[in-house]
């Protein structure tokens, strides 16, 4: 289930199709073309597939899809001392032809330092987009009849270099990054900032993700190679931690339908699914507890991760990109399936016991 | 001719016997079931045997008989049968003869009973005439006696009053003649007599005789407490005198009560002096002491037992306070030798004081008194340990280490001094406290077990909190080192090093030292369910913990190197770098690093192997996975435009070393050096992989990494993976470069050399200053 491309570090799921799986992977190549690549899992096969190939003009460094338009996505790129992010719409493929090029919707510019991402917003089809560079946070306005965006704001973060942010599903007034060592949110009405995690990680911050269900729930990797689970209103300590990685985790993701799956990927080349039960409201320790969160190690790449994505339509399945451009598609172990699915009904299963049957 | 007789007796038995039990048998017969002679078919087919039953049939005997034998046998069983049909007869006629005289003799028996009983008849009547006559006569004389009775009956009570009187009036007279010839006992015992009357007629008519006998027998009981108060009186004398006392009605408790606390106060003083001096004399005097007053009030107070007992606890009380008081002295630790002494001289004294007074329960609080004692002696001696190690461990971490560094080898010093704390000192206690059990004081021996116990669990509980201590000052090192700046050489990592060493030190010599002495000496005990000292539990917390700080150490340590890395990669603008004429500046701090935490590892942990393959595949994640999945998949590539320089990489990969980087730390120099830096390089790596670097800027790369390449393969374990790593750099910031062009070799050997010749130099003059 391995596809090889250019060397690659960004892989997205196109959100906004429920139909299909699909995600979109952009290469990482100073001498060579770039690439957006659209992969598809065959309805038939299982395994997945090219299903379209669009040039790209410098190397991507982020990318997102856009949550209500399937053709739409927003790419980070860089190449050799130029930067910038961009809206594109993947244009109708014409038959033959085997590179199409990608329309440009708009650019974000203005950023002074390499943009690290773009966000879109997270509910809903609205215009509002978010782009993360080391030092600032932009708001822009995106106007569909074509016209360039327009920034609605900025923030500074100061001293600390900013690795990625993640828009809350809950409140879209906040948006969390990861600002050095800590983890900043920040209110877009008054950018400002809202609460802050001081010292979550003994490293860079580099990834987070807010939990789908908990509004003030959010994960955490860093250089420190842990996963780190917190609590924003309790910044003290975490609500769990995880061993991570051998070396760096560099991208940490909440399945968005299952709260307790949490994938993370690192420089050691492994993706690592883990089990976090979420915390038990009232009873406190009936959760059921399992002496061993990592549930499934991912070996099947052979140079650093530095993308992974769960597919918007099936809840068990995800891709990992490394760094050579393997992507590779896993599927959540049917023991693990059964246990979530039965969570829904019976609260207070074990584990384990699932696990013996 | 009667053997002849009994024999006969005994056939026709047999013989009756054997009739009646056929009979049953037969009537047992219509019983199917019935096992034994086997229902009537069973019968007809031993016919021949059936003769001496009931069912027996002549006929079908007969004809049997006449079937079956020929005739001498047919001859023989008649004469047989003829004999025993003869035999039968007399039998019979015996029986029938015997019976019969039995009965004549029977009847006449019953005959002459009958005569005699018709002739008691009238003496009967005779006997009841006369007896109602003399019943007649009794009452008779009743009646006229009556009259009389009564009168006399009046006259003797009267008689006794008037005896009763005369006695009362004589009572002061006898009373002081008593107290005259000293006769108190004949004295109290005519005032006990009279004092009833006394006192119902005392206010009228016996006025002045009352008085005057009270008068007496006050100076009665004057006297006699003198008497029992007086010491010097032999004990009879004033067990008497109290007796008398009690008998006139004198609160004896309120002497009792006098006696009893003159006496323990005397007690008590010579009880605190003889703690005070601590002289076995004073103690002595004091049992005997003890010994004299309890014989003494108990042949004076017989009934006053309980009251003795009381005393004797309250004063117990006081005396085991003074023991504790000696026991545990505020100052300074008790040695065990010490403790035992005191323990036999208690043991003795109450033994004797026991012996005296069985009831007050000497020993129970003797052993209480002792068990308190070792308990606290017991975990007195932990506490001091745990102070030691924990103090030893502070002046290590403590910033008096300043003074430390000025010293060779801090950490190896304190190490050795840590380690021999632990286990010399738990060694000690524990010698110390077997002594205790040696020499077994006689109280020990009634709670062995839980002695045992406690020393077990005071192991388990040192162990435990050093545990906790541990961990607790790792964390405490581990914040220190974020919170403020991390300075270079900070004593934390090198602290959390000696740490995890220490705990791998007490896993795997500490704790089964101690076992092994505690199994010499403390066997059994185990009073709960599982014994108190669990030596597996503990190891497995301390292989944990020692894990932990392993991993601590070496996040720290690989992070200061990373930080160092990130600065020197995201500094420069790469894009517009010039001609690298030498290598960086970091690249000296990082050997300098590197070198430093060589120092601190090489001092804690043992060397270990040296250049080894590393093949522990379970635990560590590749690099690179099998060729065949390779292979496969590169079948599915849709898209292979230009991407020659790619297949090119994958191939010069597949013919390369296969290289573990992250395997599992094991607690040596060469293993935990070697990953601080494969995880430093790894960041390396990882940082290049972000930029984009001009020409000059990939050169630089490649410069620095060939400076840092040989250096580092000294200092770990596998040359192939420092190669492999310094290798990926280069390769990344190929990669990442818009002009891979490589350095000449000979430039950059050039290059290399002359930093390497300049540090060495530098290095030199360093060491000479």
């Amino acid at each position: 289930m391995i596809i090889f491309v250019l060397q690659a570090r960004c892989i997205a799921a196109v959100v906004a199709d429920t139909q299909r799986t699909r995600f979109l992977v952009g290469t990482l190549s100073l001498r060579e073309e770039n690439e957006i690549h659209l992969l598809q899992i065959g309805d038939k096969t299982g395994a997945l597939a090219f299903d379209g190939l669009y040039t790209h003009p410098s190397e991507i460094w982020g990318l997102s899809a856009c949550p209500f338009d399937v053709s739409i996505l927003s790419t980070v790129y860089a190449s050799a001392g130029e930067f910038g992010a961009a809206i594109w719409k993947l244009p109708e493929r014409a038959r033959g032809a085997a590179n199409t090029p990608l329309q440009k919707l708009a650019s974000l510019d203005g950023h002074t330092q390499r943009i690290k991402c773009t966000l879109w917003f997270p509910k809903g089809k609205h215009h509002q987009i978010v782009s993360i560079d080391a030092e600032n946070l932009y708001v822009w306005d995106l106007d569909p009849s074509g016209k360039p965006a327009k920034e609605l704001g900025r923030v500074s973060s100061g001293l600390q270099q900013m690795a990625g942010g993640c828009w809350s599903p809950h409140d879209v007034y906040i948006v969390a990054t990861a600002c050095g060592t800590s983890l900043k949110c920040w209110d877009l009405r008054t950018m400002k900032e809202a609460s802050t995690v001081d010292q979550a990680h003994a490293g860079q911050v580099r990834d987070l993700d807010y939990n789908p269900k908990r509004q003030h729930t959010i994960v955490t990797s860093g250089d420190d190679s842990k996963v780190r689970v917190w609590d924003l209103r309790m910044s003290g300590m975490p609500l769990s931690e995880l061993p991570g990685h051998a070396h760096w985790t560099l991208r940490v993701q909440y399945n968005r339908r299952y709260e307790e799956l949490i994938l993370s990927a690192g420089t050691d080349a492994m993706v690592n699914l883990w089990y976090v039960p979420p915390p038990a409201e009232g009873k406190s320790k009936s959760s059921p507890k399992i002496s061993d969160p990592l549930v499934r190690s991912h070996h099947e790449h052979e140079d650093s991760i530095y993308g992974i994505a769960w597919s918007a339509r099936d809840p068990w399945v995800f891709a990992s990109l490394s760094y050579d451009g393997n992507v590779s598609l896993s599927f959540v172990q049917s023991f693990l399936r059964n246990i979530l699915l039965s969570l829904r009904f019976t609260s207070t299963t074990s584990l384990k016991q699932f696990a013996k049957s | 001719m009667a053997e002849d007789l009994d024999e006969k007796a005994r056939r026709v038995r047999e013989l009756l016997s054997s009739f009646y039990k056929s009979d049953e048998s037969d009537s047992g017969d219509f019983d199917l079931d019935a096992p034994g002679d086997g229902g009537v078919s069973a019968r007809r087919r031993d016919t021949l045997l059936q003769i001496n039953t009931k069912g027996f049939e002549p006929e079908r005997y007969m004809a049997s008989l006449v079937r079956k034998t020929n005739l001498p046998t047919l001859l023989k069983k008649h004469v047989e049968v003829a004999a025993e049909i003869k035999n039968l007869d007399s039998d019979m006629q015996m029986l029938v003869y015997e019976n019969y005289n039995k009965f004549i003799s029977a009847t006449d028996t019953i005959k002459v009973m009958k005569d005699n009983v018709a002739g008691m008849e009238s003496n009967m009547q005779q006997l009841l005439e006369k007896v109602t006559a003399v019943r007649t006569k009794s009452d008779n004389i009743n009646a006229s006696l009556f009259e009389r009775r009564g009168r006399i009956e009046e006259l003797n009570g009267t008689r006794s009053l008037l005896r009763k009187v005369q006695f009362v009036f004589d009572l002061p007279k006898r009373l002081r003649k008593c107290l005259k010839e000293g006769d108190y006992a004949q004295a109290v015992k005519f005032y006990v007599g009279a004092s009833p009357v006394l006192e119902t007629y005392g206010s009228s008519s016996f006025r002045t005789c009352k008085q005057e006998s009270e008068e007496v027998i006050a100076t009665i009981s004057k006297r006699l407490q003198a008497k029992f108060l007086a010491d010097s009186e032999p004990l009879p004398g004033r067990a008497e005198a109290v007796a008398l006392l009690q008998q006139l009605k004198f609160p004896v408790d309120v002497l009792m009560d006098g006696f009893l606390t003159s006496n323990m106060k005397h007690l008590l003083e010579l009880q605190t002096l003889s703690h005070k001096s601590k002289s076995p004399d004073d103690a002595k005097k004091f049992i005997t002491e003890f010994t004299q007053t309890a014989t003494a009030f108990r042949s004076i107070f017989p009934t006053g037992e309980s009251r003795l007992n009381e005393a004797a606890k309250d004063l117990l009380d006081k005396y085991f306070a003074n023991v504790n008081v000696s026991l545990q002295p505020e100052a300074g630790s008790l040695s065990a030798a010490e403790l035992i002494s005191l323990l036999k001289s208690l043991s003795a004294d109450v033994a004797k004081m026991h012996e005296v007074m069985p009831e007050a329960g000497f020993i129970d609080g003797a052993i209480q008194a002792v068990e308190s004692a070792v308990k606290q002696h017991v975990n007195h001696k932990f506490k001091v340990l745990y102070a030691q190690v924990t103090g030893a461990l502070s002046d290590i971490h403590s910033p008096k280490q300043e003074q430390a560094k000025d010293q060779q080898k801090p950490l190896l010093l304190s190490l050795e001094n840590v380690q021999n704390l632990i286990v010399n000192g738990g060694l000690e206690v524990l010698k110390d406290l077997t002594q205790l059990l040696d020499d077994s004081v006689d109280f020990l021996v009634s709670w062995r077990d839980a002695y045992i116990d406690l020393v077990q669990g005071g192991f388990q509980e040192f162990f435990g909190s050093l545990v906790d201590h541990f961990i607790s000052l790792s964390l405490a090192s581990a914040t220190q080192g974020e919170g403020s700046d991390q300075r270079l050489g900070s004593p934390a990592p090198g602290f959390v090093l000696l740490l995890s060493r220490l705990s791998t030190f007490i896993e795997q010599e500490g704790v089964p030292r101690i076992t092994e002495a505690v199994g010499d000496s403390f066997i059994g005990g185990s009073l709960g369910d599982r014994p108190a000292f669990l030596p597996s539990e503990i190891c497995r917390a301390f292989r944990a913990a020692a894990e932990k700080f392993l991993r601590q150490f070496i996040d720290v340590r690989s992070r200061k190197l990373s930080i160092m890395i990130c600065k020197s990669i995201t500094t420069p603008n790469w894009l517009q770098y010039k001609e690298p004429r030498d290598v960086r500046m970091f690249a000296d701090l990082l050997l300098d690093e590197v070198k430093g935490m060589e120092g601190e590892v090489k001092q804690v942990l043992e060397p270990g192997k040296s250049h080894r393959r590393s093949d522990s595949a379970g635990s560590s994640s590749s690099t690179r996975s099998s060729n065949t999945t390779r292979g496969d998949s590169r079948s599915s590539r849709l898209n292979n435009r230009g991407k020659t320089h790619l297949l090119e990489r994958d191939v010069a990969k597949l013919f390369k070393q296969r290289v573990e980087i992250f395997t599992r730390p094991e607690l040596t120099q060469a293993s935990v050096i070697s990953m601080v830096v494969k995880i430093a390089l790894k960041s390396f790596q990882e940082y290049v992989r972000l930029e984009t670097f001009s020409r000059c800027g990939f050169q630089q790369i490649q410069l620095d990494t060939q400076y840092l390449r040989d250096p580092l393969r000294e200092v770990v374990d596998d040359d192939n993976v420092v190669d492999f790593l310094l290798d990926e750099v280069c390769a990344a910031a190929a990669e990442r470069c818009t002009d891979p062009t490589p350095l000449e070799q000979a430039v950059l050997d050039k290059i290399v050399h002359t930093k390497r010749e300049k540090r060495l130099d530098d290095e030199a003059t360093k060491v000479f200053i």
